[in-house]
């Protein structure tokens, strides 16, 4: 008996040697399930496919930013402007979809290509002015939204076609189409960071910039992709927070980045680069909107859900560390 | 003196660093199979003459014969693709990953799956344990996360990241800097191998002893500048000392 649990421990040992986030994505998995159990007893109305649904396609937005902020902190960099990102793009879309009336296709085009534009001016101060990523993408947090409110002149643009509006209502295979985005961006980032060369690349930046750039890695080229990325993704959640509410306005996004960063970093991505986890982020993201939708459904306030959120996220980092200092 | 084949020729290689100029018209000279000690003083650019070697600083004037072709390295991916692999004092290792993914890092092998290329870390794995093996490590630390090894194992890794790609030039930055004596032993017995096998190995250390246990020919350089090259068997370690410290006879 002794024996098999000591067995066990060594085991566990050998593998968190061997990957390092293991035991992050299994503190994460065993609080998540403990949340669900908790939250099924307090409130019937919790654990029923309608409410799961519902947190699934919440999820869906943060998980998409998410993907693209995992990348970028893993190459040791960092964007806080995806919020305006979000916003700018989805002024763009309300502009061309509803001012306009162009097509639908033509105006999510424009939206993407407006993100992906956002990404591509911070990477080039970033990477090209080697300016510090805090200051430029905290430059243009505000540079972005304000453009968002100048272009749409504070106005709300509603009454978008039906097939736009598919891309939040629709449901292909029962499943609605935040989820099937939230699942695809998901796969292919987590295909991109753990099976690509890119992948190994994005992290070796962070781990040790110099080891990489001694070695031969394009560290400048892979940097700026990881914020146009981070852009394109704001984009494709823009284009699911317009649909869902069929309406644009400049706002939409506000304080989104904070959020998503949390939940990257209470996923096991480090802030300081050099390791990152797709699947943390999707775990940690799930963990919060469970969290938050079950106290809410627990009849806590809004406000004391807020002050929840916060605590469990330092409690768990803060565990984190004092695990490292000892092992 | 043997006639010998020139494997690197370089040319008055200047380099400037803002108004400093760490180096001024030096000459440099590798022939096959031999190790080269460089030293000299800090500051005196022996650091900076590699890196231009292994692409991490570009030169500022001056010319760099390879095999006897003129080249033009601008990255490290040219130097290594001339079959240059240099070891850095710090190592360039990055502390997240595994041995293996250190050693293939830029030069990943893949595979296909579903017509996608994968990463084959299976066959990364095996190779690089080959080459551990080449050069009588354990191979017990592949397991590990390069952050948890020691700095011996950690100097291991290093060495078969350059030695894994059959490399003809071989540059060493004071690789036994942070070792102990027995590790220091190992890392000699790694260069005597190697120039057995044909290839050449540029030597920079502070270390008396090291150059006088393992150096065929020595070149000082003194405040950016050639100071004077010796041959082992026909120096001694007070005539190099004197020349580092720019005492001339």
């Amino acid at each position: 008996m002794v024996n098999s649990v000591q067995l066990i421990l060594r085991k566990w040992k050998i593998l968190e040697y061997a990957y390092p986030n293991f035991r992050v994505l299994t503190t994460l998995f065993l609080i998540f399930v403990a949340a669900m159990i908790l939250l099924s007893n307090l409130n019937p109305r919790f654990f029923t496919v309608v409410n799961l649904t519902n947190i699934m396609t919440q999820c869906s937005i943060y998980v998409i930013m998410g993907i693209g902020m995992t990348l970028v902190l893993t190459t040791g960099g960092l964007d806080i402007s995806i919020g305006s990102i979000v916003g700018l793009s989805t002024v763009l879309m309300g502009i061309t979809m509803v001012l306009l009336r162009y097509p639908t296709w033509a105006g999510v085009l424009i939206g993407l290509a407006v993100a992906t534009a956002c990404g591509a001016f911070n990477g080039f101060f970033i990477v090209g002015c080697k300016v510090p990523p805090l200051i430029v993408t905290l430059g243009s947090l505000a540079v972005f939204r304000g453009l968002a409110y100048v272009l749409s002149e504070g106005e709300l643009f509603f009454g978008f076609r039906r097939d736009f509006v598919w891309f939040s209502r629709g449901r292909v295979l029962a499943i609605p189409m935040p989820i099937w985005l939230a699942v695809i961006v998901f796969i292919l980032g987590y295909y991109l960071l753990n099976k690509t060369v890119t992948g190994r690349h994005v992290t070796a930046i962070g781990g040790n910039e110099e080891a990489a750039a001694y070695t031969g890695v394009r560290i400048r080229r892979l940097k700026f992709l990881t914020y146009v990325l981070s852009g394109l993704l704001a984009g494709v959640a823009a284009i699911i927070y317009t649909a869902r509410l069929n309406a644009a306005q400049p706002t939409i996004g506000m304080g989104d980045e904070i959020h998503v960063l949390a939940a990257v970093i209470l996923g096991g991505t480090s802030l300081f680069g050099g390791r990152g986890t797709m699947l943390g982020t999707l775990l940690a993201v799930v963990l919060l909107q469970v969290v938050s939708n079950g106290v809410l459904l627990a009849g806590v306030g809004f406000f004391w859900q807020q002050v929840l959120i916060g605590l469990i996220f330092i409690i768990v980092v803060a565990f984190r560390t004092l695990g490292k200092r000892e092992a | 003196m043997e006639k010998q084949n020139s494997v690197v020729v370089m040319k008055n290689i200047c380099k400037s660093f803002g108004g400093l100029q760490a180096l001024k018209n030096v000459n440099l000279n590798l022939y096959e199979g031999e190790v080269l000690g460089i030293v000299g003083d800090n500051g005196a650019g022996k650091s900076t003459l590699i890196k231009i070697l292994s692409g991490a600083y570009t030169k500022d004037e001056g010319e760099i014969y390879v095999f006897g072709e003129k080249r033009d390295i601008k990255s490290p991916l040219d130097a290594r693709n001339l079959g240059i692999e240099t070891i850095y004092q710090n190592l360039a290792l990055v502390p997240e990953f595994t041995p293996v993914e250190n050693v293939f890092l830029a030069r990943e092998l893949r595979k296909s799956l579903l017509r996608l290329r994968v990463l084959d870390r299976k066959k990364m794995k095996k190779e690089m344990a080959g080459t551990l093996k080449k050069i009588g490590i354990d191979s017990a630390m592949l397991g590990a996360v390069t952050r948890n090894l020691s700095g011996g194992q950690q100097q291991s890794v290093a060495i078969s990241r350059a030695i894994h790609w059959d490399a003809k030039i071989i540059i060493m930055d004071e690789p036994t800097a942070s070792l102990g004596v027995e590790e220091s032993r190992r890392v000699f017995h790694v260069v005597r191998q190697l120039k057995e096998k044909g290839v050449s190995v540029i030597l920079i250390t502070h270390n008396m002893h090291s150059i006088f246990e393992v150096c065929d020919r020595i070149e000082v350089l003194r405040l950016g500048e050639n100071a004077g090259m010796r041959m082992r068997e026909k120096t001694t370690p007070q005539e190099v000392v004197g020349l580092i410290m720019g005492e001339r006879p």
